[in-house]
């Protein structure tokens, strides 16, 4: 994972290393530019994945970075860590795709929050899916869910949206090739690898949870409907549904948290969302979510 | 109570502005923001002290000021000393090894973060400025187009720190002060 740190600032070059460091991933090669023209080069030279840059900057801008790296043809995700607050500036930079901003000083799960969406999209893709390893493979280990109460979700996943959104049970489909592509969250319990609840969101609820700011016009939305493409800041507002929904979930069992392991997207393969959604011995749980424009997104619940 | 209006006094002035009951809470919220900013940056404490100081007559601190909107300025002083402890601390580098330009960095930095939360936390629909360091010409001339609205004295490391809020005596006719 290669990360690019634009900042003028010698010392907020450090202070962002530093924090990334201390999110303890692996592979994670850091470089540092000191200007947009400099980053700019370094971008073409070293294709990084991802680019941290301050906003206000001598004759380069944060934001005229990301324009110029759009000329280039680099699609490269680009977040801003900047004291920058006016909401035209934070309207300016998502619409030209920034995918998060964070607020100078930071602590380190506020940076952790904003780039995992990132580094969980490189590091892992579909391949958790593919890894049956993971799930349990003994009954005795499985969770033993009830069904969490449509009110409870439709509660707590209101507190991310602009707009009033309602949850309601579902009967179980057969996974259908227009629910792609899907976020697909999977969680354990305290931090270990073994796969205890999936979420399932289907393109629908994706846009419908994940383009919850007023800043994403439904224009925007019924393209990427039609493309079927969820954009970048979509999934990084899926991730925090999906914790959401963990923790409604959480409520609902004993004692131990579930905490999420991973974070990916299902494009096209509907046979792998089939082979997961009806695994023997899953229980699963369905949920047809809407807001005013738009109805039966479908969120799945699964417990392997 | 925090009280949010927009100043009456002047048509001009038609931007929210960072105005409290009394002194003390504008001090108060003043201190605690510069606190937790320095405090995130740097293992020394930021303490406040109990007495005044007059920037005009303390040349010795390093003056920075920033525009929060075209009628607020915000000045910071800082012992030099304290400013290489942090720039050490936000670099991570021993403090023999730094040079003037990483100690400027660092306490601009520190500025700029101040003025940043102090723009999230009264949101004036400006821009604010970037910092910018006080000769003691500009000082006087700068203060002298200024009123302050608070101020307050603190230590860190036993070496003097200095904030103040400043509101413009007269809006020019584009807005600004200077």
């Amino acid at each position: 994972m290669k990360i690019l740190i634009v900042d003028d600032s010698r010392a907020m070059q450090q202070i962002v290393k530093r924090g990334l460091e201390k999110l303890g991933y692996d592979n994670l090669e850091i470089e540092l530019a000191s200007s947009g023209a400099d980053a700019l080069d370094l971008a073409k030279k070293w294709q990084p994945n991802l680019i941290l840059s301050d906003w206000h900057m001598p004759e380069m801008t944060g934001l005229e970075l990301m324009h110029e790296l759009s000329k280039a043809m680099l699609d490269i995700d680009i977040g801003f860590v900047t004291t920058e607050s006016s909401p035209e500036r934070i309207k300016e930079a998502t619409d030209a795709g920034a995918l998060f901003i964070v607020s100078k000083p930071f602590d380190v799960e506020t940076l952790h929050n904003a780039v995992l969406p990132t580094l969980q999209k490189i590091g892992i893709k579909d391949s958790a899916l593919e890894s049956e390893s993971q799930m349990p493979q003994s009954e005795d280990t499985k969770l033993d869910l009830v069904m969490p109460k449509s009110e409870s979700l439709q509660k707590a996943l209101k507190l991310l949206t602009v707009k009033e959104i309602s949850v309601s049970e579902k009967d179980i489909d057969d996974p259908k090739a227009s629910w792609l592509p899907c976020v697909i969250g999977l969680f354990g319990f305290d931090n270990k690898k073994n796969i205890k609840v999936v979420i399932v969101f289907d393109i629908l609820s994706a846009m419908i949870l994940g383009a919850n700011s007023e800043s994403v016009s439904k224009t925007m939305i019924d393209a990427s409907i039609k493309d079927k493409v969820i954009p970048k800041n979509v999934i990084a507002n899926c991730e925090r549904a999906l914790h959401m929904i963990s923790l409604v979930i959480n409520r609902e069992i004993d004692s131990r948290e579930l905490t999420m392991i991973s974070m990916s997207t299902l494009t096209t393969n509907i046979d792998k969302l089939a082979a997961l959604v009806g695994r023997k011995g899953v229980t699963r749980f369905d949920y047809d979510v809407s807001n005013k424009d738009y109805s039966d997104g479908r969120i799945i619940i699964l417990c392997p | 109570m925090r009280i949010w209006r927009n100043d009456k006094a002047g048509l001009s002035y038609k931007k929210a502005m960072f105005i409290f009951e009394d002194d003390m809470q504008q001090e108060d919220e003043l201190f605690d923001i510069s606190r937790t900013i320095w405090q995130s940056f740097s293992s020394e404490q930021l303490v406040r002290a109990d007495c005044k100081l007059d920037p005009i007559q303390t040349f010795a601190l390093q003056w920075v000021y920033c525009h929060l909107s075209d009628h607020q300025v915000v000045m910071l002083g800082v012992d030099r000393t304290a400013g290489y402890q942090l720039a050490a601390d936000m670099l991570n580098e021993p403090i023999d090894t730094l040079s003037e330009e990483d100690e400027q960095d660092a306490v601009v930095e520190l500025v700029n973060c101040i003025c940043g939360q102090l723009d999230r936390d009264h949101p004036a629909n400006e821009c604010f400025s970037l910092p910018k360091f006080l000769t003691p010409e500009s000082m006087d001339t700068l203060l002298n187009s200024l009123n302050k609205l608070s101020d307050l004295v603190a230590n860190v490391g036993g070496r003097l720190f200095y904030i103040a809020l400043f509101k413009a005596k007269h809006v020019e006719s584009h807005g600004g002060v200077e």
